[in-house]
């Protein structure tokens, strides 16, 4: 620490801080455009320039060290005149239409221009028109009013990690321009409107919606991965509640989870909020035919039919399962009505098939180490994860990272387009991904002269460089990902990737997909552990036991089996045989009026207050930002009225607040060690099947996003294809462009299929989650591929 | 003293420096060079074995100052660098062969005919520092001159003056001659670190300093090609020599290019400190007979002194500062009655705004209005207001600005409006082109 | 030799004689002499193809080959005549009548500065400082002869023997 002189203030301050870090933290406010504490420094647009003593010029905030008693003046007449110049000089060229421009009320430019009381300069000439520019569905342009502080350029290419966006010409004609005008790949550009000062880049999906200073901010959790990224809701000003609607999301600050950014999906999934396929009211399906109904109706119906089957049936008879938006207070409520009615067969690990391990994995998945350590490793391992589009707000850490030496290995089913260079990969087919991991266990328990407990195949080359590497490296994150989970050998490789993590003195983790998957395992909702995390003797059926040995009845929360579970087609082959399936859902769809017999509107995450548990841990609540839609209710209503009809004790939940008063109770032991099993023998594998890969693109995670139109436009020709690399297509007849059909047993679609050598041998990517996909056959397993005829 | 440095393969009488003459004699040959006494000093260095120190005390008792502008002392610079590397990685020389300051046209003569010198200067320049590779890095448009230094560094590389253990020795030092595409600000120092790292030739700002990180990060020190080339001659006829053909505070010769309204323009190598008035007579004196209006000293981003100043001006940087400019590059622009002021100050503003990176606001905004306004007034559309609003928008320009291009925008218009007001109050009360171009 | 991303293999084998001139890693610092041979190869100017090809080639993202290029006064990103003429008109060049040789260029090849003529034989631009200042007023042709000391008579010699050289070389 060094003492300097702000404005005749004597202030402490870190040794190699610029000016401008220096007086951010003491609260003293230089103007600025180009500087963000998260990016480079670029000191381009001169707008922070203060008067240091001794110095003829003045000098730039944000590029310019303290330095012992350094004495300076943000305020004085030198500093204010170079400040107001800079000023004039950026507005000859700007577009002064702030009363259309989207910006408009929240522009750093119109700002700092008020306050320095010049919002016009004496410039007579023509302002500079810069063209337009396309950047795909949701991001709009207006380049004239672009001032070239080149934020968007360094977060897309440091943070982004990918180079979308740069200068061209220079001079006055500098630009920002992409190569050739091409949607945005980055699944983080949203966050480029965010740090533009100005009104060059808005968001399409939200633009001319409405004007900042209208809008209400609400604290929300972003409803899609696992980190609980911290955002804001901003609604419209109606001061009647009944008619607000969110308008668009930011993100909200938080050091330790998100930093500042959110991801695309976190930004524009509220699009769904208004589709179309809202279930407004309760429905009842009577021969066949849909009606609405009251919710005193529709609940009774419910009542009378469930306890009927559970009167003579037992309640046995009832599976339940719970999709990743529903919320801890929900989830509790769930399990504790499936207990209540005598079942014990309830999950919400709709994307796993081997719970072999179940009785010995934690409570609730973890990451293993916290969000913010990834800031500081040496070695990041990932094991089938696609973190790219999965999380893709993680990669803001890992990106800038890499240039501080963090390496990353991976071993996955596929080659997936990360943003960041990987010091060694291996790419293989799940079985032969599993060898591998095997050998690398063996390999790194030779090296550490521990003894092998599994024998395993030759370490290919690429293997023993990433035994080198973790040999050789301190802080290690193993992080087994969202494809390894859904693999049917997820608890081999979760039981090596353990073994290795110990070998090595690693952090072992997990990154499982949705927002509150980690929450509701806590709560209990899964068939093996209760509330409180107790294992139970007698555990009831899995997701896949409830399929394999149908149900009478089922209650789905918040999912859509089509497209949210592993084995679709069984999946609702059982719901269509079901005697009863209750949907509690925030969307209809033509499938989900195929099987169920009562729909209930429930609320999607901003219309409905709860907590959701991210993946380090942390509970996060959130209020609701605007009343449900329609006749919907927040599903924890929905299920407390519901035991009520069914006239179970301890339902009397007046609040929210009383549900969570109970879950804490319960919830209060301690996280578990988890003591993997040790795998001494590798499963028998299957050597010349085709296994279907099949990772969820972004935008297809869950019912939300499905129904967010301009991310759907994001979507692109390889992510709506089977994918298959040129020898698997030439063993099958098969080439770039053909239209193929998939088939496991009786389940089948036509695809267009792609050669893509991102796909190892033995494997064929068909994408989970799209409309083409629903109901298709299950993933991560065999299936055939022959030519379609048509 | 003329040509004795630099130039010294040239011939002693300019006028016999046609290309035709230099192309008979092939100045540009190890063997022409090697005549002259070329790379004696450097294989006396690695013969001998020359403590580095050693060479940069000779240079700083020599009073050598760059000659790329800013006239900073060279042995002094030399010294900046650090003499041992803290981790691994590499040291580096880099030769500012740009040249693009209009009115400048020195360097182009040195890298086509005179190679060899600039060679052998890279070579002590990167002993001294304990560089072990060093750039030279041309202008696009320097396509004879990239030649003749490709092909120098070949006979050089033959004749085991550089490479691997050179002569012999257990000394290594690799040099490349490299080119940019054409853009001005790749002369500025910290932009030609970024031209030859194949990025946008944007000036870094500073700190940290090239001494510490320059190209690649990497300790770096950058020298004008005429600095550069001056080396070899320094050290073989002694830092007194040099230093004694100067001034105190400016040593040596320099390269003077006389362009524009004289009988003989051309490069004069002439000692430091020579009255203006001599240079104008080796010169051929004004075209035409005519009366001297103004001269712009040091390259087009010094300020212009007028006619009469310049006559009783010496030419060494503390008296052209004294005139009021500055040295510079020694690029002289010589402009005689007839010249419209206002003419010439448009064309270099629309040379600056031209030449403006982009990446700062005040360069970028301010060049193209500093251009739009003398427009305006050369074409009689300005108000008298355009005066002061131009003066007061190269003052906005000046000192705030990533590097000193801003200053190279600003200094022009002083200069021009302290001088010639006159000249621009009439463009705007009578009408475009009241005096004559 | 490896895959060439779309360049010739003489772009390619002077790009790989670039990064050699370079530290291990800092292969894009080739992508100048990449763009100049490329350009020359293509009848003098670039294309977006091109480019993406030097970046691939070089391991580079395209936009950032494209940042590069664009910031230069050599490249050119259209088509242009088989000479190109540059005709400085800085100060020193003005002073000696440069302007002269402007308007006598323009009068005979009967375009504009910028342009390009029909027969797609010369296009005129209007340079800065070539570093010729000392023989002004000069041209430059295809960025490699300088032409000095220019009068309206030379120029038209020089154009001739332009214009014959294309027809013998036909
Ligand atoms: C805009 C600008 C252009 C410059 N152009 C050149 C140039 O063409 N050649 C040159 O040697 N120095 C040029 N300089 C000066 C260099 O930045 C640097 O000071 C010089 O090369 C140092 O060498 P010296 O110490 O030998 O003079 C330029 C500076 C600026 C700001
Ligand atoms: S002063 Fe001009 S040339 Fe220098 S960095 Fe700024 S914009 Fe670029
Ligand atoms: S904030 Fe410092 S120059 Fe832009």
């Amino acid at each position: 620490m060094i003492d300097i002189q702000i404005n005749g203030q004597t202030y402490q301050v870190l040794e190699g801080a610029s000016i401008i870090e220096a007086a951010d933290e003491h609260g003293i406010y230089i103007p600025r455009f180009c500087y963000h504490k998260k990016l480079s420094v670029a000191a381009n647009c001169r707008m922070c320039l203060v008067e240091v003593a001794n110095m003829k010029k003045p000098m730039p905030a944000c590029s310019t060290p303290v330095s012992p008693d350094m004495v300076i003046f943000t305020q004085s007449e030198k500093a204010l005149e170079a400040q107001r110049s800079v000023m004039e000089f950026l507005l000859i060229n700007h577009p002064l239409d702030c009363p259309v421009c989207d910006q408009g009320g929240a522009c750093e430019l119109q700002d700092l221009s008020i306050g320095f009381g010049c919002s016009e300069s004496d410039f007579g000439g023509d302002k500079r028109a810069v063209d337009k520019l396309e950047l795909g569905p949701l991001l709009q342009t207006y380049m004239t009013r672009c001032i070239q502080c080149t934020r968007c350029i360094r977060f897309s290419r440091e943070l982004g990690g990918l180079s979308e966006l740069g200068m061209i010409d220079r001079g006055g004609g500098e630009k920002v321009s992409t190569y050739v005008e091409r949607d945005l790949q980055s699944e983080l550009s949203g966050n480029m409107i965010d740090v533009c000062p100005v009104g060059a880049l808005t968001a399409k999906p939200s633009r001319f919606a409405g004007r900042s200073w209208e809008y209400v901010e609400h604290e929300g959790v972003a409803a899609h991965d696992c980190l609980g990224s911290n955002m804001y809701w901003h609604s419209s000003q109606h001061d009647n509640v009944e008619t607000r609607e969110v308008m668009r999301v930011v993100p909200k600050e938080n050091e330790s989870i998100n930093e500042c950014w959110i991801s695309d999906r976190d930004r524009f999934s509220f699009e769904g909020l208004t589709h179309e396929s809202r279930l407004l009211s309760p429905m009842v399906k009577h021969n066949g035919t849909w009606k609405e109904a009251s919710w005193e109706a529709a609940l009774s119906e419910c009542a009378d039919k469930l306890g009927s089957l559970i009167d003579s049936n037992g309640g046995d008879c009832l599976g339940v399962l719970a999709g990743p938006q529903t919320t801890m207070e929900e989830g509790f409520l769930l399990q504790k009505l499936t207990r209540a009615l005598g079942s014990k067969h309830i999950d919400s690990r709709l994307r796993e098939q081997d719970f072999s391990d179940q009785a010995c994995r934690l409570p609730s998945p973890r990451l293993g180490c916290q969000i913010a350590d990834l800031d500081s490793l040496d070695t990041l391992f990932f094991f089938g994860c696609d973190v790219r589009t999965q999380h893709p707000v993680l990669t803001t850490r890992i990106n800038p990272s890499i240039e501080e030496g963090l390496s990353v290995c991976a071993m996955n089913p596929m080659d997936y387009a990360y943003t960041f260079p990987l010091t060694e990969q291996v790419v293989a087919g799940p079985s032969a991904l599993l060898q591998q991991l095997a050998a690398l266990v063996a390999l790194v328990a030779k090296e550490k002269g521990e003894s092998a407990v599994i024998s395993a195949e030759k370490p290919s080359a690429q293997t023993q460089a990433i035994a080198k590497r973790l040999l050789n490296s301190e802080k290690i994150a193993l992080l087994m990902g969202e494809h390894a989970l859904a693999s049917t050998h997820a608890s081999a490789f979760r039981s090596l990737l353990s073994q290795l993590a110990t070998l090595v003195g690693a952090s072992f983790g997990e990154l499982p997909y949705g927002a509150n998957t980690v929450g509701l395992q806590y709560v209990g909702c899964v068939p093996h552990r209760q509330a409180d995390g107790m294992a139970l003797a007698e555990p009831g059926l899995d997701i896949v036991g409830m399929m394999e040995q149908p149900r009478r009845a089922y209650v789905l929360c918040q999912l859509e089996p089509e497209s949210d579970v592993l084995q679709a087609a069984k999946t609702l082959k059982t719901l269509d045989e079901a005697a009863l399936v209750i949907c509690l859902t925030a969307f209809e769809s033509d499938a989900m009026r195929q099987y169920a017999d009562i729909m209930l509107p429930v609320a999607p995450p901003s219309e409905t207050s709860g907590q959701f548990m991210n993946i380090e841990g942390s509970i996060q609540s959130f209020q609701a930002v605007t009343v449900p839609h329609g006749d919907a209710r927040p599903a924890w209503k929905v299920l407390r009225v519901l035991a009520n009809f069914l006239k179970l004790d301890h339902f009397e939940y007046r609040s929210l607040e009383a549900v969570r008063n109970d879950l804490s109770v319960v919830c209060e032991s301690e996280d578990s060690v988890c003591e993997l099993p040790i795998l001494k023998t590798l499963p028998s594998l299957k050597e010349n099947e085709l296994i279907r890969l099949a990772p969820w693109p972004m935008v297809r995670s869950d019912a939300l996003v499905r129904r967010a139109s301009s991310l759907q436009k994001t979507l692109r020709a390889e992510q709506v294809s089977a994918l298959v690399n040129a020898a698997v297509a030439s063993t099958h007849g098969l080439s770039d462009g053909s239209q193929v059909k998939a088939r496991q047993g009786d389940s089948e679609i036509e695809i267009t299929l792609r050669v893509d050598d991102r796909i190892p041998d033995q494997c064929v990517m068909i994408p989970s989650g799209l409309s083409i996909s629903a109901g298709f056959g299950s993933a991560e397993q065999a299936v055939t591929l022959e030519k379609s005829n048509a | 003293m003329l040509n004795e440095v630099c130039y010294r393969v040239m011939p002693k009488d300019i006028s016999s420096w046609d290309d035709e003459t230099l192309s008979k004699e092939k100045t540009w040959t190890l063997e022409a060079y090697r005549a002259v006494g070329g790379y004696q000093v450097w294989e006396k260095i690695i013969r001998e074995k020359t403590p580095p120190m050693d060479i940069i005390a000779q240079l700083k008792q020599s009073v050598l100052r760059g000659r790329g502008g800013a006239g900073f002392p060279t042995g002094l610079k030399w010294s900046f660098m650090p003499p041992q590397l803290p981790g691994k990685g590499e040291k580096y020389v880099l030769c500012n062969s740009d040249e693009s300051e209009p009115g400048t046209c020195k360097d182009r003569f040195i890298l086509s005919n005179n190679p060899h010198q600039l060679l052998e200067g890279m070579l002590i320049a990167c002993y001294a520092m304990g560089a072990k590779v060093g750039y030279n890095l041309m202008r696009g448009e320097f396509w004879l001159p990239f030649n003749r230094c490709e092909e120098a560094l070949r006979e050089a590389t033959e004749a085991g003056y550089v490479g691997a253990n050179i002569l012999g020795s257990d000394v290594s030092i690799a040099l490349h001659n490299a080119a940019t595409l054409g853009a001005y600000i790749c002369g500025e120092e910290t932009a030609l670190m970024n031209a030859l790292e194949g990025k946008r030739p944007n000036p870094r700002f500073k700190p940290p300093f090239p001494a510490n990180f320059g190209l690649w990060g990497q300790p770096t020190t950058i020298n004008n090609t005429e600095t550069i080339a001056s080396v070899p001659v320094i050290l073989q006829r002694g830092a007194d020599w040099f230093a004694g053909a100067g001034t105190e505070k400016s040593g040596g010769t320099k390269i003077f290019c006389v362009s524009g309204h004289v009988n003989k323009p051309g490069n004069y190598e002439i000692a430091l400190g020579t009255p203006f008035s001599e240079l104008l007579e080796m010169a051929g004196g004004m075209r035409n007979g005519a009366k001297l209006k103004a001269v712009i000293p040091g390259g087009s981003s010094m300020p212009v002194i007028p006619g009469d100043v310049m006559m009783k001006t010496n030419l060494d940087y503390e008296g052209v500062m004294q005139s009021g400019s500055m040295l510079g590059s020694g690029g002289m622009i010589i402009m005689d009655e007839s010249t419209c002021m206002v003419a010439v100050a448009r064309r270099l503003s629309r040379f600056y705004m031209h030449e403006s990176c982009g990446q700062c606001t005040p360069c970028r905004e301010g060049s193209g209005w500093v251009y739009r306004l003398m427009c305006a007034i050369e074409e009689g559309r300005a108000e008298m207001s355009d005066i002061d609003r131009l003066r007061r928008v190269a003052k906005q320009i000046e000192g705030r600005t990533i590097c000193v291009f801003g200053e190279a925008i600003a200094w022009p218009v002083e200069g021009f409006l302290k001088h010639f007001r006159h000249e621009f109050e009439a463009c705007i009360k009578q009408g475009p082109r009241t005096v004559k171009r | 030799m490896s895959d060439t991303h779309g360049l010739s293999q003489s772009t390619a084998s002077v790009i790989d004689v670039w990064i050699k001139k370079f530290p291990e890693g800092k292969a894009r610092s080739a992508v100048l002499a990449g763009l100049k041979a490329a350009q020359d190869e293509n009848g003098g100017h670039l294309t977006n193809e091109i480019m993406e090809n030097i970046a691939a080639y070089i391991g580079l993202p395209a936009i950032e080959v494209f940042e590069v290029a664009s910031f230069y006064d050599m490249c050119e990103f259209k088509p242009i005549g088989r000479y190109k003429l540059s005709v400085c008109t800085n100060v020193s060049c003005m002073l000696c009548g440069s302007h002269a040789i402007v308007d006598h260029l323009e009068k005979r090849l009967g375009v504009k500065m910028g342009e390009t003529t029909q027969d797609g034989m010369f296009t005129l631009r209007d340079v800065e400082c070539l570093a010729a200042c000392i023989n002004a007023p000069m041209l430059q042709v295809n960025d490699r002869e300088l032409y000095e000391k220019l009068t309206p008579e030379s120029v038209d010699v020089l154009l001739d023997r332009l214009i014959a050289e294309a027809k013998s070389g036909e």
